[in-house]
Formats: structure tokens, sequence, C-alpha cells
């Protein structure tokens, strides 16, 4: 009994599928499938093929619009990451493709950017947009904070940012009066001296104030920085002079107008005074002074030069195109203006951008070899080998 | 001149009556430089020589190398011996900054009995009687002015107090007859400022540019490079420590060695050529490389400059046998080559030492691109050079030089130095000192500071009230 059913149970497992399914396949009864119909099948085969043509064009330009907005990323100068490339949303690239199927619109490839919040700087390289030359940042010493200053000194340049320390730093240290940090304080006066101040009133809240400020025109450069980025409160604005930088920038953007419209606004009878007079003394070879011909053209009426009139005078060959002196109303809105903040009125760079010249660092002949270990110039291999042996401590 | 006087009377109406009545009638003009001030009561222009009345003080305090504080106007008689002198300066940057170092300075000048009683002319007895011209660099930072103002009122009470600033006085000098400007029919006795003028005031601190329109200062058109006078003697300290004797700390010794031998070049390539040590023929032709003998304080004498000797060097080695004295063969010297040009090319060229910073010829049509452009003719015509480095020999020639060939070729050129470009601001003090209607308009009384305040004078100088 007991070695039955281990035979058994085999024989039953490879039996039982036939046994057990066939009735229920017969039972299922299918229904009689139809013939397909040609009208039916033309319905079907259309709306596959368009599907498929659909989806293959899609992805077609799926594709093709990612490259170009890769190229259009590189032209703008985001950095090209499968990030960015997400950033686009659904809806314009679906605008896209609708104007690449559909209609001709203009604006095809607009690209936005989103805020990204993975807000780590990527590796690579960008384009920084140049805002032209910021007097403040060629200062003489750094106007930011010290050790930002000179951290900072060398963005935006050609040159690497270890040479820009070593020049901020070489231009501080031309800057100084000694060369080494000495205090000097002022003799104690004797008590006889000191009352000598004899009809004199006593000593004011502000001068004494002023007397004990140890303030260097650093601090006091700072001060008036902070005021101006502030927007113009402080003592500057008591004076008068506050929020200087941008008075002067939107006053020189008034200039550049006013300048252009300058022949306009002048009455022309006066113009063409201005004008004949120029025409006969300032080309002429002969030093002239147009400042004392302007002057007396304008005050005295007596000692005019005479002008012959002749009917060449309209000639527009002969014209003199001389610029006219402004007039006296735009001369006393230039003398009214505040002057410039101390950043402001610092000096731009060179217009004519001559190749910077290098000096030889020991004969100062002109540098022709650099070192490589401490980048300074020498003349030739005799000034080198000094170089080399005494001075070359790569120590910026 | 008619449009000045077509104005002034709705002015001067208002305030010649209040001015007229308390200004006093003496006048002292005082230029205060970063290294010296220029100092003096106004005299009478029919007098002959009227720079007699201008005194240089060095506007420093000094420590000798024996621990000696001097200061000041003492520092003419009481320094012998410059070696090692540390200077503090109450003038940074070319603005009255420290007032304790400069209070000192002031004091020991122009107010004590004990300290003035050498130079009587310089002495303020009684302030309130007194009117000051101060003269102030362009684009004083606001709290500096304030600060000023303050202290001129209030610590020493001056009855007049006019703050100007420096450049715009050099318009009210004879610029004509130094331009050679012929004029018809303008009488002597008119002390007027001269209608277009270019100041190019290069000094201690730093080099500015200053248009001045009839006698007032075009703001916009103020530039400045921050290379001065120290900047080149610091240079030249620089050089010469590294390639000859450690200078480092011969601030005064080496500001005399500039002073004798430094000249711009206008060849700067032929210069370098003739100064290379590769062709010592030519060096010995030309006579660009000069000694300087250092001075000698133990036996006083004075640092000179003389040709260089090349053979100077290897007779010193041979010693007594060479048959020089002792005192050839005890003496310093330095030998200057290309030194001489490289170290003032930096006014022309600051980017010689890496600074981003245009050369004075650039600076000034800088200065007049923001200006109209019916302007630029009449000023660059008038271009007047003050301030110690135009006495840098070739300067002016090389600014005309250059400024020639960057400034449109419609315009003329003329480029003058001021007769004597040290004393110039101060002669304009004067000359603005003997036009009692314009003095009287800029200045404010002491009565007027004591009813409005430190900053009601600070607007009345901007030219706001």
């Amino acid at each position: 009994m007991i070695a039955r059913p281990k035979v058994f149970l085999p024989r039953r497992v490879v039996t039982r599928p036939f046994s057990v399914s066939r009735p229920r396949w017969e039972a299922a009864a299918l229904p009689a499938r139809k013939p397909v119909g040609a009208f039916r099948g033309g319905v079907f085969g259309f709306l596959t093929g368009a599907v498929v043509a659909g989806a293959s064009v899609y992805y077609y330009i799926l594709g093709d619009y990612r490259v170009a907005n890769e190229m259009l990323s590189d032209d703008i100068g985001l950095p090209v990451s499968a990030n960015r490339t997400n950033t686009v949303t659904y809806q314009q690239l679906s605008h896209s493709i609708l104007g690449h199927l559909y209609t001709s619109n203009p604006a095809m490839f607009r690209v936005e950017l989103l805020p990204d919040s993975g807000a780590a700087a990527q590796p690579g390289w960008t384009y920084v947009a140049d805002r032209g030359f910021d007097p403040s940042k060629a200062a003489m010493a750094p106007t930011l904070g010290r050790k930002r200053g000179i951290r900072h000194a060398g963005k935006g340049g050609d040159i690497s940012s270890r040479r820009a320390n070593a020049i901020v730093r070489h231009l501080a240290e031309l800057d100084r009066e000694n060369q080494r940090d000495v205090q000097i304080s002022i003799p104690v006066k004797q008590a006889k001296e000191a009352g000598s101040r004899g009809t004199r009133a006593k000593t004011t809240s502000n001068v004494r104030r002023i007397l004990q400020s140890q303030k260097t025109f650093r601090n006091y450069l700072d001060d008036e920085e902070a005021a101006i980025a502030a927007g113009g409160g402080g003592v500057s604005a008591t004076v008068g002079g506050g929020n200087m930088a941008a008075a002067a920038a939107k006053s020189r953007a008034v200039a550049v107008a006013r300048r252009s419209s300058t022949p306009a606004t002048t009455p022309v009878s006066k113009k063409r005074t201005a004008g004949t007079v120029t025409a006969t003394s300032t080309p002429t070879p002969a030093p002239s002074q147009p400042e004392t011909t302007d002057a007396e053209a304008e005050d005295d009426d007596g000692p005019k030069p005479k002008l012959i009139k002749t009917e060449y005078d309209n000639d527009p060959l002969l014209r003199s195109y001389a610029p006219t002196m402004p007039s006296e109303r735009i001369m006393q809105r230039l003398l009214a203006e505040p002057p410039l903040s101390y950043n402001a009125s610092r000096t731009g760079p060179p217009i004519s951008a001559r190749p910077p010249r290098a000096f030889c660092c020991m004969c100062g002949y002109w540098g022709k070899i650099r070192c490589k270990s401490c980048h300074l110039r020498t003349c030739g291999l005799d000034c080198y080998r000094v170089h080399e042996e005494s001075r070359c401590g790569a120590f910026f | 001149m008619g449009t000045t006087k077509a104005k002034a009377p709705a002015k001067a109406a208002a305030a010649a009556p209040k001015t007229s009545r308390n200004l006093p009638k003496k006048t002292f003009i005082l230029d205060n430089g970063a290294y010296n001030m220029k100092a003096g009561y106004a005299p009478d222009l029919s007098s002959s020589d009227v720079l007699s009345a201008c005194t240089s003080i060095p506007n420093a305090i000094v420590k000798t190398r024996d621990n000696r504080i001097v200061i000041g106007a003492q520092l003419a008689t009481h320094v012998t011996d410059w070696n090692e002198v540390a200077f503090r300066r109450p003038v940074e940057k070319g603005y009255i900054v420290n007032w304790e170092a400069e209070r000192e300075i002031w004091e020991q000048s122009f107010f004590e009995e004990k300290a003035t009683a050498r130079n009587k002319g310089l002495r303020i007895g009684a302030p309130e009687e007194t009117t000051l011209v101060l003269t102030e660099g362009p684009n004083t930072l606001p709290a500096l002015q304030r600060n000023t103002d303050e202290m001129v009122m209030e610590e020493w009470g001056f009855g007049g107090y006019a703050r100007c600033l420096g450049p715009t006085l050099n318009a009210w000098n004879e610029i004509h007859s130094l331009f050679g400007d012929t004029l018809t029919g303008k009488p002597e006795s008119d002390i007027l400022p001269a209608d277009c003028l270019l100041v190019v005031d290069s000094g201690y601190s730093h080099t500015t540019v200053t248009p001045v329109y009839k006698g007032q200062t075009l703001q916009r058109g103020v530039r400045r490079l921050d290379i001065g006078g120290k900047h080149l003697t610091n240079y030249l300290k620089e050089i010469v420590s590294m390639r000859q004797y450690n200078m480092v700390d011969e601030t005064y010794i080496m500001n005399e060695v500039k002073e004798a031998v430094c000249f711009v070049s206008n060849n700067f390539k032929g210069d370098m050529e003739r100064t290379w040590k590769g062709n010592r023929k030519l060096q010995a032709e030309e006579g660009v490389v000069v000694d300087f003998v250092l001075p000698d304080p133990n036996a006083g004498k004075k640092g000179f400059m003389r040709p260089h000797d090349p053979l100077l060097l290897a007779k010193k080695k041979k010693g007594a046998a060479s048959g020089l004295s002792a005192e050839v063969l005890s003496e310093d010297v330095l030998v200057l080559g290309n030194e001489r040009f490289a170290v003032p090319e930096l006014l022309f060229t600051p980017g010689d030492i890496g600074m981003k910073q245009a050369g004075v010829p650039d600076m000034i049509l800088d200065s007049l691109s923001v200006l109209p452009a019916g302007l630029h003719a009449a000023f660059l015509a008038n271009v007047l050079v003050v301030g110690g480095n135009a006495a840098i020999p070739g300067f002016m020639e090389r600014l005309e030089t250059e400024l020639r060939q960057v400034a449109s070729s419609d315009c003329v050129v003329r480029v003058h130095r001021a007769t004597d470009p040290v004393r110039s601001t101060w002669l304009g003090g004067v000359r603005l000192a003997n036009n009692r209607e314009e003095l009287g308009r800029v200045s404010i009384t002491r009565q007027e500071y004591q009813e409005h305040g430190s900053g009601w004078a600070g607007r009345h100088f901007a030219g706001t009230i």
C-alpha cells in the first residue's frame, strides 16, 4: 500500500493535462469569424499607417530638435548637460513641433531657462557678459575688501590671477610713504605752549571729533562707496554729491542725446555767425585762438572782423563742418553738475591698445625671455643666469 | 566774459552787500599740496615780484635716524642727515585726511609765535581778520570736505574762507600771454579767468586733468591717473634697490636722485638701445648713462650728478694705486642708465607696471570725450601743465607730440607749462584774491558760517546755493 501511491503519482501527472483540459477546450465555443471587409480594412490600415507615420515623424523631429537645441545652447553659452535639455518644457516642445508641422512660426526655438534647483556650479566653460570697463575695478588698490579684492583681482582680465595679484601688490607698494610701517607721533606740547591758544575760543566738539579720528583715506572711501551703493545717503547727500555714479551715468546719456541735437536746437542765425567765424579762423594754418574769437563774437560787438559777403557763402562745398560751440544754456547746465565720485573720476584704459611692454628685471632692457618658475622677464642669458642664481624665488 | 557778467549781477546783487561788508581785507592763500604747502599773503598785483610772497613748506612730520621728530617748516633748517628719514604726511592721495598732523604743521608754520619767528611774513596773527583761500584736489570726498570746513572755521575761526578747486585757480593766471595770444581791447586791470583751459596737474599723489570753463570746473570732464611723483620716486627706489644698492629706506635721497637725473624720453626705443650694456661704445658717446654720487652726511656733502665714467669701478678696485684721491674712493656712486627715462615713462604708459589706466595724453582725450564736441578745439588749444612733474625735462615735448598724434587733425594743439609749475596755483589764487567781487562771491564769512553751519558751507562751495 505504501509503495503504490509512489508509482501512481507520476502517471497521473503525465496523463492529466490531456484528460482534464480537453473537454473544456471543446466546450468553449468561439464565435464564427467573419471575413474582413475591404472598407473596414482600409480604415484600419489607414489609421495604423497614420499613427506609425506620425510617431516616426514625431521622433525624428524630436531628435532634430534636440540637436538644434544643443547647438543653440552652445551658442548662448549654457553649459551643455542633460539637465539643461530637460528644462525645456513639454509645452514648448510640442509648440515647436506644431510649428514645424503646420505653421511657419518665426519664434520656433524659443528656449527659456527655468530656475535650476540644482544650484551647484557645473564644470566646463561659459560665456560671461562683458559689461565694459569699470574704473572702480582698476583701482590703485582694490576697492573691495582687502582680501576679496586680492582674490578677485584677476577676474575678467587676460592675465592670470597670480600675475594680477602681483601687480596689485606692487602698486600698493609704490603708493607707500615709507618702506616700513613707522608710527610718528606728534610731540607732546609743553604746558606753557599749550596755553598759547590765547584769544581763540575753546575747541568745539566737531574739532575734537576730527582730531581724534584715526580714519585713513581707505576708511573714508569705503564709507563713500557704501553711501553710494545705498542710494546716496549719508554725508554725500548733504553736500549734493549723493548717488553721483548713477547721476553721472544718467547725465552722460543725456549729454550724448544733447550733443547730437545741439546743431538742431541752436538758433539758425547764431549758428551761421559761429560757423562763419570758425570757418575763417579754425582751419587756417596759423595758430588761431578759438576761445577768444568765440568770446569776442559773443560779447563785444565793436571789433568784430568784417567778413566780405560773396555769392559762395552758401556753397555746400565750402561750408564749415566744425562743430559749433554749445549754447550758453548747455554750458550752464554742464557747470552745474555735481562732481563725480572718487572712483568714477579715475581714468579708463588706454584708447590705443598697444601691446604691453616687458622689461628685464635685472638691467631694465627689453624683457625677451621669461623665467619658467617665476615669470619675470630677463633680456638675455647673462641676466637670466644672475636672476636664476640669486633672485629667482618663485614667490608669486 | 560778458556771460559771466550777465549772470553775475543776479548772484552778486544778493551776495555783494553782505560779503563786501564783512570779508576781511587781508587774504591768505594756501595751496595745500601733499608734498609742499605753498602759502603766503596775497600781495598787491602791482608789486614787482608777486611770487616772492609765496613760501613752500614741506607738509610732513619727519622722524630722523636718531629718532628726532621734526615738523614742517623746520625741516629745511633742523635736518642735515637725510638718511633713513621716515615721513608722516597728513595729505593722503591728495586730500587732507589726518587733521591731527595737519593741525600741528599749520600751527608750527602759521600760528605759533615762537615757531614762526623766523618767517614773519607767514604768520597769521589774527585769523578772524584774514580771509583764507584754501585749495583742494578734484573729487574730494564730501566727508573730507566737511572736516576741512569745520577745522578751518571752528578751530582757527578765519574771518573769511574760500575752499577752491586747486587746478581751477590756474585759469586766473595770465594765460593769454603765456600762450602768446595777443589780446585786443582788453584792459590789463580787468582780472578775469581764461575762457577755456585744460589744466593738467601732475603732483605728488596723482595726476589730474581738469577742464575749466570761465573759471569754473566742468566736473564731468575731471579725470585722474593714480600716478604722481611719489610713485615715480618709489619706483626708482625699487629698481635701484634691485640692481645696485639697497635704498628702500632712503625716500628723500631717491627723490633727490629722481629730480636730478630723470627725464621723459621722446624716443623710448632709441634711448633704450643707447643704454644697453651690450654697446658700451655708444653708451659712452651718447651720454645717457650718468653717475649719481650719493650724499655723504658725515662729510657734509650733497649728492650730485656727473657723466658716467666706465673705468671708475676698475680704478676703485685697484685702490690707492690708481691715483684717485681718497675723496673719490670713499664716495658711493649710483650708475643710472635706462632708469633715467623708464621711471617717468610711467606717466605716459602706466601699462609698464601693469596698471590698467591710460597715460596723460589718452587721459586728456578721455576727459574731452564727455564734453560737447564744440569745446574740443578750444580746450586742446589751451592745455596748461602745472605741478612738480611738469618740471621733468622732456615732459612737455612728449605730451605735445603724443597729444598731437591722438587728437583730431582739425584741432590746434598747444601745450604749455606754467611759468612756475609748482606755484602756479598759488599765483592764480592771488589773482583771484585781487578780484574782490569774485572773491566775495566764492567765499563765506565767519558770521555766515556761525549762522548756517558746515552743511551750508559745503553746499555753498559745491555751488548748489
